[in-house]
């Protein structure tokens, strides 16, 4: 029961609106001080059923008692919480059309915000599906080009071989070896330049090496080379364009300084000749990760951890690599692919699906353990008992005791979510073992669902 | 009349131009080549049944292409310890040569692809691997020497002390660091010994310093 003189008017709280609230972000403060308890506003996105907070993140929709909020007979936002229990549930107009006008136009500003995210969604996954066809480009390279001129190398070293006492065909054969010899050189850079293999496994130190032998130039690296793939291959682009303009300015060496700090990674560089570098077409794909480029006084890039949800919280230590084997094997076909979003509350971190489906992981900012999923190995870091956790672009891992649980990011076709877990434990030596606790073969973990589960 | 025994190799390559030329190229030097592989799963199934004397694989291999010849080799050095391996790669890559030797750094070797063309190098290396030794391209040792220097023991070493250690990388026995370096096989031993005081390595039975001082150099 909503007793009047207890409750203050709706005319009050437009008013305070008004006065104290010209922003968005004090709408919220300001209902809750004028309903009498916290106030959770989520706003509504047109074109989906999804709902967004106002930063224009997806978020779950309310679960306690709330209020729907109209505006022209569109649902634009639902209130919940205990203001909303105690001052306006059940009421016929519980707002003053002035609040209602207010909370429309917070819901535009939010749902601007989720378009915003979308479109740097989008950048990156063009981003990142570039990366996907360079894969594969330097592969069938690989496994083509450069083999059939090997082959032929190999050829002509027999040949040269067999001219041993031949005076003429000897200095020929020779010749067109070493031509040979060079043009597998040009390949190998080629093949380098459009994918860099080694970024994948060895990291930038082994990725610059070769960049660094092939331009003449040396690459000094300074700092922790812990970041996520996406973000390192835009470091490493910058590296190489910076590299390059050294290498046709004769500078003997370049220096990276990288700084993992608060969510970003920070990338200076500078050249031994002491002269400027520029970012050249790395700055694009940095801005596209929603990073940015400076030139003055040096090179300096930063570069958030988080892009599209896709990757975990900074790593500040050197994180211990995993032995357990983790592998999944299905047909692409049969999973369907669900993005996360990430919201960050005070609470800790709710991963929603792109769906709108909230993930049954709720990330507690409480004693972190921090790691992912990459290239087969796990890594992680800063070890605290009864906690949680990261995401990658395979999914969530989250440590509950002495197990850990991988929560996939590919559900089944009858949309149940894939969720793995293990046993850990950790060796004198340091490195963790893992230990599947449930059974491997998916086809008996989902035996009712479609799967087919290719043989390895 | 006895002829030396010839060695009895296996060569693992996705592709067949290549595997025939590297067959060509051993057979030319009476590397007697008893089978051929075409991913990991084909070369253990050969080595069990051959027990060869060498190895020689690529890296990447059926199905993803990666380092398949390095979890091979590494599968290969533990369950038959005997058998020598050379490891080809198209690119030379310092992080796949540490992966390679950190479990069984002997008798294994690590040589870019474009050495096959040179016969003799290339039997020359088997051997070198055959006899414990652990041989790496010279190209892997250059990468790892362009690294910057961290502040470790290695920092310690002199110029001549580096020049020293790299050629032990690349597997030379002290005679070739002399002859390599214009110093006498005296200088070089004591050069030798100065490495290995400075990277703490005392002298125990059944290690090879050799291969920890390498290995000391590669994990910087």
């Amino acid at each position: 029961m909503n007793g009047g003189s207890q409750r203050p008017s709706s005319a009050a709280v437009a008013m305070t609106e008004l006065r104290d609230a010209p922003r968005p972000e004090a709408l919220i403060a300001s209902l809750s001080q004028s309903l009498g308890g916290a106030v959770t506003v989520v706003f509504t996105m047109t074109d989906t059923d999804t709902f967004i907070d106002l930063s224009g993140h997806p978020v779950r929709p309310p679960t306690s008692p709330s209020v729907d909020i109209t505006s022209g007979g569109e649902l634009i936002a639902v209130l919940s919480g205990l203001g909303v229990e105690r001052s306006i549930l059940g009421a016929d107009q519980p707002l003053d059309p002035t609040v209602v006008l207010l909370i429309a136009n917070s819901a535009l500003i939010a749902r601007r915000r989720a378009e915003i995210e979308r479109w740097y969604d989008a950048r990156s996954d063009v981003v990142m599906a570039l990366d996907g066809a360079r894969t594969r480009l330097e592969r069938d390279l690989h496994d083509g080009a450069q083999q059939l001129v090997l082959a032929l190398l190999i050829e002509l070293g027999l040949i040269v071989d067999e001219c041993a006492g031949d005076v003429e065909a000897r200095p020929a054969a020779e010749r067109a070896k070493d031509e040979i010899a060079n043009a597998l050189d040009e390949l190998r850079a080629i093949a380098h330049g459009i994918y860099p293999v080694s970024l994948d496994h060895g990291g930038l130190a082994a990725a610059t090496a070769i960049l660094g032998d092939q331009l003449k130039v040396r690459i000094d690296i300074d700092g922790a080379d812990e970041m996520p793939p996406a973000v390192r291959m835009a470091v490493y682009r910058l590296i190489e364009s910076a590299a390059e303009q050294a290498s046709e300015r004769a500078a003997k060496h370049i220096t990276v300084t990288l700084t993992g700090d608060g969510g970003l990674m920070k990338v200076r560089i500078t050249a031994s000749d002491g002269n400027p570098l520029e970012p050249g077409t790395a700055a694009d794909r940095i801005i596209a990760l929603r990073g940015e480029c400076q030139t003055d006084p040096q090179l300096e890039a930063v570069l958030p951890f988080n892009i599209g949800g896709l990757a975990p919280d900074p790593l500040p230590d050197r994180p211990t690599q995993l032995d357990g084997a983790y592998r999944q094997v299905v047909t692409h076909d049969d999973l369907r692919a669900v993005g996360f979003t990430e919201t960050t509350t005070p609470n800790g971190r709710r991963g929603v699906s792109d769906t709108g489906e909230p993930l049954n992981l709720l990330v507690e900012n409480s004693g972190f353990t921090n790691y992912w999923l990459e290239h087969g190995s796990y890594h992680w870091s800063q070890e605290q008992p009864g906690a949680i956790v990261g995401t990658s672009g395979s999914g969530y891992y989250v440590v509950d005791g002495d197990e850990l649980v991988l929560a996939n990011k590919l559900l089944a076709q009858d949309g149940r979510p894939i969720v793995m877990r293990f046993r850990w434990t950790r060796d004198v030596d340091g490195s963790v073992q893992l230990q599947p606790l449930d059974e491997w073969n998916l086809s008996r973990v989902f035996a009712s669902a479609p799967w087919k589960p290719v043989d390895e | 009349m006895s002829e030396p025994l010839s060695i009895r190799a296996i060569v693992a390559d996705d592709s067949y131009l290549v595997r025939a030329g590297i067959r060509e190229v051993l057979q030319s030097r009476q590397v007697d080549v008893v089978g051929e592989a075409v991913d990991q799963a084909s070369l253990l199934a050969i080595v069990d049944r051959e027990r060869p004397d060498a190895v020689i694989v690529d890296i990447r291999m059926p199905p993803t292409q990666t380092d398949e010849g390095i979890v091979a080799a590494r599968d290969i050095a533990q369950l038959y310890p005997e058998v020598a391996i050379v490891v080809l790669s198209m690119v030379v890559d310092a992080a796949m040569a540490s992966r390679l030797l950190e479990d069984h750094p002997e008798g294994v070797g690590y040589l870019l692809k474009d050495r096959v063309t040179d016969a003799d190098g290339l039997v020359e290396a088997i051997k070198r691997v055959q006899a414990g030794e652990c041989v790496l391209d010279p190209v892997v040792v250059t990468q790892l020497l362009g690294r910057s220097p961290n502040n470790d023991a290695l920092c310690a070493l002199t110029q001549r002390e580096r020049d020293v250690l790299e050629l032990m990388a690349e597997g030379r026995d002290n005679a070739g660091i002399a002859s390599q370096l214009v110093l006498s096989e005296r200088t070089v031993e004591s050069h030798v010994t100065s490495v290995f005081d400075k990277l703490g390595l005392a002298a125990k039975r059944g290690v090879n310093r050799r291969v920890l001082a390498v290995l000391a150099f590669l994990s910087r």
